[in-house]
């Protein structure tokens, strides 16, 4: 079984690989991520089968890495000390857990469940991450050549929509396409910071320089590089409530 | 505050004492034509009550007395509240006191300007006597009674509220005590430890088993020394360290002058925790947390900085709203020192600042004196 451990202490994921020895299941650890945003690109790097994960971690926690994994995901346990948001969570999904500090025999018996079912997806998982699809992003995967890249929504300038991809336009440079809906994004992003403003553009509103007319009674946006997104008719009054707000 | 906030109730206040001394008055005047009570207040009084200068007359002496009267007790009650606040029943009887003598005070002073009044403007004094001191009699009873509600209602009201502070002192200094997420996560690292690293294994339980009983002492003992506290401090950011290692540096900067001072326990602590917790488990970077304590004149200085995030807002309130270890700290800090303590918002930490007692204070703490009365 190929297995990843994420942990923001190194003592926690030293005591993890201890154990991992120890148990008479066999393991292979294929990388280590002391935080959220270098576990995203890891787990999607390495595609491993089984995924340690803490809940409490600076950045992104275990559940921010989850909302960026996209199917097929792997299979996952995540490891508590306390949190009862947390615990409750485990309980009410019927996901796999450990708490801090880990046991040899409960390590060893979800080893033995999460072997036995290997061949399947982790359906519990997927039915989790299905239910939190409302919940608010704070950061997005975006993919840049074969890597997987964390960045936070406030480095995008604007999302555009073309044919069945979306990208992520970054204040930076670049365009990378992202596995979001313009429709989640516009949902799960902060709406004080990310307006919608055409069927196909989702714009960070700090980016916006000028609001210039254009035919008809649209109008155009004019953002900090100097890129042009179109504004929709119906929403031209919403862009100029916000920027006179 | 609006006008009308502030003159609303005080306009119901004169309604009431006029509509009382009215009632009074004429309760009085009521009683005078009964020849029975005219024969009782011939002899009370040794004057005729049924000669009137002015008909009803006497309702204008019973709201003249009835205003003077209960303005000046519930003004010279409000002074003596705010100049003596009531702690024992001697503060009970110089309050009483004071009261007595100012209405008396008023009393006289009204009673020789209404008999000027009858005198020289209505030309008359015989007559205008009885009704003169029957409605004054009447208020001052009325008022008395009035008073003595006020007090007792006050006084429950300050036993409950005291009892409250106390029990929920109690119950913050319990809340302060135990973090399970800290305890389970040090309990890992020991496992980490033991098998590869036994002495810094039993380091950390030995730092552990310190700080616990620290934190369990602090209940029973609600006043310990500055010194004491950066102890325990000492002791959470050594576990602090064997679980984020480089990550976490602590620099300190305590003035020796300042260590003697006396404050609650498990003060600094969990403002230290506040602070990792916040600054170095927040950042994937390594964090320095700086704790300063210093002394100028008479108060005391705490602050603890972090190069974490820090705060997103600079409204106190809304930082204690969220609950954390820092509302925990600042309420029992008031509840210890009163208004003299204060805690303020840094954009990278947070400043503490009490008085410095040391030895024996001159104030009986709040807690202390709460529960004496």
């Amino acid at each position: 079984m190929r297995v990843v451990l994420v942990d923001d202490e190194p003592l926690a994921r030293e005591r993890l690989r201890d154990l991992l020895h120890r148990s008479d299941v066999h393991v292979d650890v294929v990388g280590e991520a002391d935080g959220g945003k270098r576990a995203v690109p890891l787990i999607y790097e390495t595609r491993p089968d089984l995924v340690f994960l803490d809940i409490e971690m600076p950045g992104l926690d275990g559940f921010d890495v989850l909302d960026l994994l996209a199917p097929p995901r792997p299979h996952v346990v995540f490891v508590t000390a306390y949190d009862a948001y947390a615990l409750r969570a485990f309980e009410v999904h019927a996901l796999d857990y450990l708490t801090k500090p880990v046991r040899l025999e409960r390590l060893t018996a979800s080893l033995r469940r999460i072997a036995a079912l290997l061949d399947q997806p982790p359906a519990a998982l997927n039915a989790f991450a299905q239910s939190r699809t409302s919940a608010p992003l704070r950061r997005l995967t975006l993919h840049a050549g074969r890597k997987l890249r964390v960045i936070e929504p406030a480095d995008v300038l604007c999302f555009e929509a073309q044919d069945k991809l979306v990208f992520a336009h970054l204040r930076t440079g670049g365009s990378y396409p992202i596995d979001f809906t313009i429709q989640a994004l516009a949902e799960r992003l902060d709406s004080d910071r990310f307006l919608r403003v055409h069927r196909a553009f989702l714009v960070n509103v700090t980016t916006i320089r000028e609001l210039q007319p254009w035919y008809s009674g649209t109008y155009q946006l004019r953002l900090e590089d100097g890129r042009d997104v179109p504004v929709a008719r119906r929403r031209v009054r919403a862009v100029k409530a916000l920027l006179r707000g | 505050m609006s006008m009308r906030t502030t003159w609303l109730p005080r306009l119901r206040l004169l309604s009431l004492m006029v509509a009382v001394g009215a009632l009074a008055g004429l309760a009085v005047q009521w009683f005078s034509q009964d020849p029975l009570m005219l024969d009782w207040l011939r002899v009370a009084t040794w004057r005729d009550p049924a000669l009137h200068l002015l008909p009803y007359d006497g309702i204008g002496y019973g709201i003249v007395y009835c205003v003077s009267i209960w303005s000046t007790v519930i003004g010279v009650m409000r002074l003596a509240h705010r100049r003596i606040p009531l702690r024992t029943w001697r503060d009970l009887a110089t309050h009483v006191l004071l009261i007595s003598g100012a209405v008396g005070v008023v009393f006289a002073v009204v009673s020789v300007l209404t008999a000027l009044f009858c005198l020289y403007v209505l030309g008359q004094l015989a007559g205008s006597a009885p009704p003169l001191y029957i409605p004054a009699l009447v208020t001052v009873v009325i008022t008395l009674v009035i008073t003595a509600c006020c007090y007792a209602v006050g006084f429950y009201q300050r036993l409950r509220d005291a009892e409250q502070q106390t029990m929920q002192a109690e119950l913050r200094a319990l809340r302060a005590q135990i973090n399970p997420h800290f305890l389970f996560n040090t309990l890992n690292s020991i496992a980490a430890l033991v098998h590869r690293r036994p002495d810094e294994a039993e380091a950390v339980i030995e730092h552990l088993a310190d700080l616990f009983r620290y934190t369990l002492r602090a209940s029973q003992q609600p006043r310990v020394t500055l010194a004491d506290e950066i102890e325990a401090t000492e002791q959470y950011i050594a576990i602090e360290q064997a679980r984020f290692r480089e990550r976490l540096f602590v620099t300190r900067a305590i003035a020796p002058e300042v260590e003697t001072a006396e404050m609650p326990s498990l003060i600094l602590q969990p403002i230290v925790e506040n602070a990792v917790k916040h600054g170095v488990a927040k950042t994937e970077d390594a964090c320095a947390v700086q704790i300063e304590g210093s002394r100028l004149g008479q108060r005391v200085t705490l602050c603890v900085r972090d190069t974490g995030p820090g705060f997103d807002t600079t409204d106190l309130e809304a930082v204690l709203a969220r609950g954390t270890g820092l509302s925990n700290v600042y309420h029992r800090l008031k509840a210890h020192f009163g208004e003299e303590a204060s805690l303020t918002l840094l954009p990278d930490g947070v400043c503490l600042q009490f008085p410095y007692w040391s030895g024996a204070p001159a104030r009986v703490p709040h807690e202390a004196t709460a529960r004496a009365i």
